[in-house]
């Protein structure tokens, strides 16, 4: 089932040589699921994880990374093994899902780049595109969690050698996935790292209240400005007046009366939506009566 | 982390509470985002297990459109991702499945039969709502379902849900499912990555007063229920009309046979059946059955989540006009 060690067979398609222009955006949900890779790992000694990323690619080298899952593999200091069967069946699910996703590369969750590593992108470069290999922190050892892309390029003119060179990195989300990672991001300073979800409403007071915040705080600046405190910034003067400047001027009799309208609508529907209620907890009544 | 012994045999009440993993809502909403296009639901299934009163949602992976009519495919595909996903540490248990809807949680008889189904493997189980057009406007909206009790050994036994057997178990439209409230939850180190991306703004987005825009959509899902509330009535009111007919000929004929047979036992003759069966017969009227209330449960409840849908939107409307007018006074 595992494969046999992995030779370092260096037969590099010339596609490797454009790798420079390629693009690496991932999306938070394989980010997420690489970590929780990350946090299921054997307990046996294993110090990292590796895995495939999937994603798509378009013909000018933009990598949209949008999903990836753990491949198992044993490494010792000689060796290397990872279970390509189960790296291929895997693949194959997550085809029938999506079939315009490719492999677009490989993480592993540590930071440094070993000689295994060489073997294992040897691996994934044996398919179309030039893969990327991303490098998770999970020790966080610079303090934060540091993701990093590199490709594999050429270097020197008669040895040949190759070497991992770094490409820039970004986050790209969904509307609706940006939603959830801002939602996420309240429960950071929580002990138990969990945040309820809130209905419309609940969530609709919530940004009120920030929003409120925002504005005293505003106020505060504008009053120490104002007494001197602090010196007057010019370019948070020019903002500010750009805010201004953004409220709508309406007549106020217009206004009035486009606000009397919605607001008179408005009650309707609830009137009409507590009357359906009402009708139809009526109705449960009814039947409800015993027939005697 | 979370180990993956067996999901203990206690009663679904013991389950309060719906733990969310954070990867699973994104897995969520990547699936619906790239599979829902247009008006389309997707459909996945959830993987974790029970502690406590809360059951954690650790994993989740999608049905395949391609695959979601071919029973036997399905089950493969089911059958191999878990099997690949106990390989890699991950919990393997199933304990639900999740849909995406637009504009609130849709209750069909397909959604209560399939439910039906997992709650009836595993007690446990709950389906997951995914509403992807107001999660766009910046709420995310994700709400856990299950069946009650009740409903779950109504459906058990069968029950047709004539209006009778609804009164002996007291079951109301609001009693079918019940709401568990969702929390998510990350890591420490998902933790770590979020302070490494960059930091958003408060979503402002809900605050636009455009994003009431869904209201209008909201009271035509409304009334059409309503219309097919309406027809269930129909049916209802058509079977009892008929049903007090009937009742009334059969009292009549009663009558005349008692008289008959009256005199004939006076004469000493035979006397002639009075049983309800033979009356049925001799007036050649089929008896009449209620009509099933299912149906009518269910577009009940829908009726009542969509009112509850239309408040929340304009009590969020009400504020946004209040707050435009504070500022345009000013």
């Amino acid at each position: 089932m595992r494969c046999p060690t992995l030779q370092s067979n260096i037969e590099i398609s010339s596609m490797e040589d454009n790798v420079h222009s390629i693009e690496v955006y991932l999306h938070p949900v394989a980010a997420f699921a690489i970590i929780d890779s990350h946090e299921r790992r054997s307990k046996d000694n294993q110090t990292r994880v590796i895995g495939s990323l999937l994603g798509t690619k378009t013909p000018d080298g933009v990598y949209e990374i949008s999903s990836a899952y753990p491949v198992p593999h044993s490494e010792s200091e000689e060796e290397v093994a990872i279970d390509m069967k189960y790296e291929q069946s895997m693949y194959q699910l997550y085809k029938t899902i999506n079939p315009t996703d490719v492999v677009l590369g490989w993480y592993a969750t540590n930071s440094t780049i070993k000689m295994h590593s060489v073997l294992i992108h040897d691996y994934y470069s044996k398919r179309d595109p030039p893969p990327v290999y991303l490098t998770f922190d999970c020790k966080m050892r610079s303090g934060r969690l540091d993701i990093k892309a590199y490709v594999r390029c050429s270097l020197g003119v008669e040895t040949k050698g190759y070497i991992f060179s770094p490409i820039p990195i970004k986050m790209a989300y969904y509307d609706p996935e940006r939603a959830a990672v801002n939602l996420l991001r309240q429960s950071i300073s929580t002990d138990t790292n969990e945040t309820p979800i809130k209905t419309g409403l609940e969530r609709f007071e919530n940004v009120l209240g920030s929003l409120e915040d925002s504005i005293d705080g505003l106020l505060a600046y504008v009053e120490k400005v104002k007494s001197g405190d602090i010196p007057a910034d010019s370019k948070i003067g020019r903002l500010l007046m750009e805010l201004v400047s953004k409220v709508p001027k309406l007549d106020p009799n217009q206004f009035d009366k486009i606000m009397n309208n919605t607001t008179q609508d408005l009650l309707m529907i609830v009137y009409l939506t507590n009357l359906t209620k009402t009708q139809l907890e009526l109705g449960e009544q009814v039947a409800h009566i015993p027939s005697n | 982390m979370a180990s993956t012994e067996d999901l203990p045999k206690g009663a679904i009440g013991d389950v309060a509470r719906v733990q969310v993993d954070g990867v699973v809502a994104l897995k969520i909403i990547k699936h619906c985002q790239e599979e829902g296009i247009g008006t389309e639901l997707v459909k996945g299934f959830l993987v974790g297990l029970v502690v406590g009163d809360t059951l954690e949602v650790t994993n989740s992976f999608p049905l395949p459109k391609a695959i979601i009519t071919s029973k036997n495919q399905s089950s493969q595909y089911q059958r191999d991702m878990l099997s690949n996903l106990r390989k890699v540490n991950a919990d393997y248990h199933q304990v639900g499945w999740y849909q995406s809807t637009y504009l609130g949680p849709h209750f069909s008889q397909v959604f209560l039969e399939s439910h039906f189904q997992y709650q009836l493997e595993i007690e446990e189980s709950v389906v997951l709502i995914y509403d992807p057009l107001k999660t766009t406007l910046g709420n995310l909206s994700l709400r856990g379902f299950r069946l009650t009790r009740e409903m779950l050994d109504l459906l058990k036994n069968n029950d047709v849900f004539t209006p009778e057997s609804l009164q002996a178990a007291g079951l109301k439209h609001g009693d079918m499912f019940e709401e568990l409230p969702v929390v998510l939850r990350q890591s420490n180190l998902v933790n770590g990555l979020l302070h490494s991306l960059a930091p958003d703004d408060p979503p402002y987005d809900l605050l636009h007063l455009s994003a009431t825009q869904h209201l209008e959509s909201h009271m035509y899902l409304l009334i059409d229920s309503l219309e097919s509330l309406q027809q269930e009535t129909y049916k209802m009111l058509g079977y009892e009309r008929n049903y007090t007919k009937q009742q009334q000929m059969k009292q009549q004929f009663l009558l005349k046979r008692k008289e008959e047979n009256a005199r004939r036992a006076k004469e000493g003759e035979e006397l002639l059946p009075e049983d309800d069966k033979s009356i049925e017969k001799e007036l050649n009227v089929k008896p009449t059955h209620a009509p099933p209330r299912q149906q009518a449960l269910l577009t009940a409840e829908q009726v009542e989540s969509q009112c509850e849908e239309i408040i929340d939107v304009s009590g969020q409307a009400f504020s946004k006009l209040y707050l435009s007018q504070m500022l345009n006074q000013q």
